[in-house]
């Protein structure tokens, strides 16, 4: 048991005898007429607000805590966040005059909370100063400026071909274990390893604690946690704190985008968040629309999303960057909650299943990711060799139906599959494994100008190793160069592509050096 | 098709200005309640004619103490609400013990409370003091 501060205390007292010693008012009070699933109704209250919390008396004494949900004309439908089985039919109900705020600050740094702030991970109490309010609005247009700064997630993949930058919203979509949060974390932790600052929010809408906690053991392993906050709720938890999760996550990532600071959230996943805003809505009697989701689940997520931004150098740059994560079924991405998600978000990078089991990992659909910001947000040496990735990946795509007819090919054909099978086999990556800067641009840049296209395929990744162990070790400082974004200039691009021709030679079948 | 609690309550709330027989009066919103399916919203709208009432210048309201109290306490509570309500022509208060309040008054009206019971400030110390257990 944590020992009791004695100044803390002595603080709360006198808070307590602050508030007790107010004199009583006649207070406007409403009766819970009756409740289940999460849902009181209330009679009276009629000076209540949207989204007011409201403190009921539970049987055992104790407050429950509701929000109002629905204001009508006999009763309101309020939203319960604690256990509702506290709470009988004649229980009375209070205004707060408040909204729903979540601590908010650095406190939280670090941290394992709920969606209302409080502690999950046993490590006391969170002190914040601060409070912010749940639900707010989002920047307007002149608070804003263009994505111009790039957000490295330390995949090849993505920051050469779908590059995000900070204040983007970018979507993670695809079917289940694809691999979609193992590109979260690995941002997360290459924001850690490349010591960009930036702030990372972890929120868990209705996933397995088993996987939640995993999760935040391997973000301790790597010392990405002092950088994290990890705002959790399961699937166990009621539909009313799942809806607020990311909310609540939102207004504490926006803490440090209006201080100038940079912050990024990754929601995982709103298509529970959906489901979770459904089920309330139908049990608040709202009439279901499509799919049987209420009329405004557009308006859940486009809400929340357009407060990730970047602004503008007046209000300090400072920026809140989104990485939505949608589980589609059966690869349908032109579902309900997809194409909504799709049409709010600043791109998308789609998973594939059967690129995942054919063990292209991460399994990202060239094709069908985009992100609409583009070059605009990426360093200038990964631009200058990701131009022709696209292309040659492309062309690749297009002839890999003929890879097995390769002897009947003619020499460009060839020639293209085999470069698009070793730029495959380059993107692959493991997991945990963040590549830097220079580690891109020195694998993209050996590829583009063929230095692989000899080595076997399953010597590709070993020679990849080769090269950035012998550029390390021998040139560590030209490296570090590239590191900070800069292109590097010809010299060094010529020795990077001698080393790999080097070690490239090595790998050449037996055949082919005695032929030679 | 229904009709809404607010009109019902009023049509009551007129009735019960006007009729001196309440038993007669009660048999037929019972049957009403009964004929419509309304018996579960019958606390509400009982609250809504107190509420209407209350707006004709009748306001009842019930005193929850923890022991009996004295003619001289209700008097003293009803010259409270008369001066917290100067519209109020007439002042019905219909005392009740309850333990649990522990001590001090409680005065419930339709819509509003006026709380000085113990239990009150021992849940408000409770809350404001609450340690978060591990």
């Amino acid at each position: 048991m944590k020992d009791i501060s004695i100044q803390e205390l002595s603080e709360d007292i006198r808070a307590a005898i602050t508030e007790l010693k107010k004199r009583p008012e006649i207070e406007e009070v409403g009766v819970v007429t009756r409740v289940g699933d999460g849902v009181a109704w209330i009679y009276g209250l009629t000076q209540c607000g949207y989204s007011e919390m409201i403190q009921i008396t539970a049987t055992d004494g104790t407050s429950v805590t509701a929000f109002a949900f629905n204001l009508g004309e006999d009763e309101i439908g309020a939203v319960v966040l604690g256990d509702d089985t506290l709470i009988k039919a004649g229980a009375s109900a209070k205004l707060t005059g408040k909204v729903l705020e979540v601590p908010v600050g650095p406190e939280l740094v670090g941290r394992v909370v709920d969606p209302m702030g409080r502690p999950l991970d046993g490590k006391g109490p969170i002190k914040a100063s601060r409070t912010s309010r749940i639900e707010q609005n989002a920047p307007g247009v002149l608070s804003r400026k263009s994505v111009h700064e790039p957000m490295m997630t330390g995949l090849t993949a993505i920051d050469a071909m779908v590059p995000i930058g900070r204040g983007q919203r970018e979507l993670i979509i695809g079917d289940r274990q694809t691999g979609k949060t193992a590109i979260a974390v690995d941002t997360m932790i290459n924001q850690y390893r490349q010591n960009t600052g930036v702030i990372n929010i972890y929120v868990a809408i209705g996933q397995k604690l088993s996987k939640v906690a995993r999760m935040i053991e391997r973000l301790k392993r790597e010392g990405v946690m002092e950088q994290t906050i990890v705002v959790a709720t399961s699937a166990a938890d009621p539909a009313s704190l799942q809806y607020l999760a990311p909310y609540a996550a939102t207004a504490m990532g926006e803490y440090f985008r209006d201080n100038k600071q940079h912050a990024l959230i990754i929601y995982d996943d709103l298509t529970k968040h959906a489901a979770a805003y459904r089920q309330m809505s139908l049990l608040l009697r709202r009439p279901p629309g499509r799919e049987a989701y209420p009329g405004d689940v557009f308006y859940l997520h486009s809400r929340l999303l357009e407060r990730s931004a970047k602004l503008s150098d007046d209000l300090g740059a400072g920026s809140l960057t989104a990485l939505p994560i949608i589980e589609t079924q059966a690869g349908d991405i032109s579902a309900y909650i997809p194409t909504n998600v799709i049409s709010i978000t600043d791109g998308q990078i789609f998973m594939e299943t059967n690129l995942f089991y054919q063990g292209i990992r991460p399994a990202i659909s060239v094709g069908l990711s985009v992100s609409r910001v583009g070059s605009s947000a990426q360093t200038k040496a990964v631009k200058s060799v990701a131009k022709s990735l696209r292309i040659e990946l492309a062309q690749f795509r297009e002839l890999a139906a003929f890879s097995q007819f390769s002897t009947d090919l003619d020499t460009e054909t060839r020639h293209r599959i085999e470069r698009g099978q070793r730029l495959t086999e380059l993107l692959k990556q493991p997991q945990y494994s963040p590549y830097s800067v220079w580690q891109m641009y020195a694998t993209l840049l050996a590829a583009t100008n063929g230095c692989f296209d000899a080595v076997p395929l399953d010597k590709v990744k070993s020679s990849e190793a080769n090269l950035l162990r012998d550029l390390k070790h021998d040139h560590g400082t030209e490296m570090e160069h590239i590191n900070t974004g800069a292109e590097p200039d010809e010299k060094v691009q010529k020795m990077i592509v001698d080393i790999a021709n080097k070690i490239a030679v090595s790998y050449k079948p037996e055949e082919a050096k005695v032929e030679k | 098709m229904k009709v809404p609690r607010h009109i019902l309550a009023q049509t009551i709330a007129e009735r019960t200005l006007h009729i001196s027989d309440s038993a007669l009066l009660a048999r037929e919103i019972a049957a009403y309640l009964l004929t419509e399916r309304r018996t579960a919203e019958l606390e509400s709208i009982l609250r809504d004619v107190m509420q209407y009432r209350a707006s004709q210048g009748i306001l009842e309201a019930e005193l929850v103490s923890a022991y009996d109290v004295d003619q001289h306490v209700i008097e003293e509570v009803r010259q409270l609400l008369r001066r917290a309500y100067p519209k109020a022509k007439t002042v019905h208060i219909s005392p009740r013990t309850d333990a649990s309040v522990i001590g001090g008054l409680r005065v419930d009206m339709a819509n509003e409370q006026l709380d000085m019971t113990l239990a009150a400030k021992l849940s408000t110390l409770k809350r404001l003091t609450a340690i978060d257990k591990e």
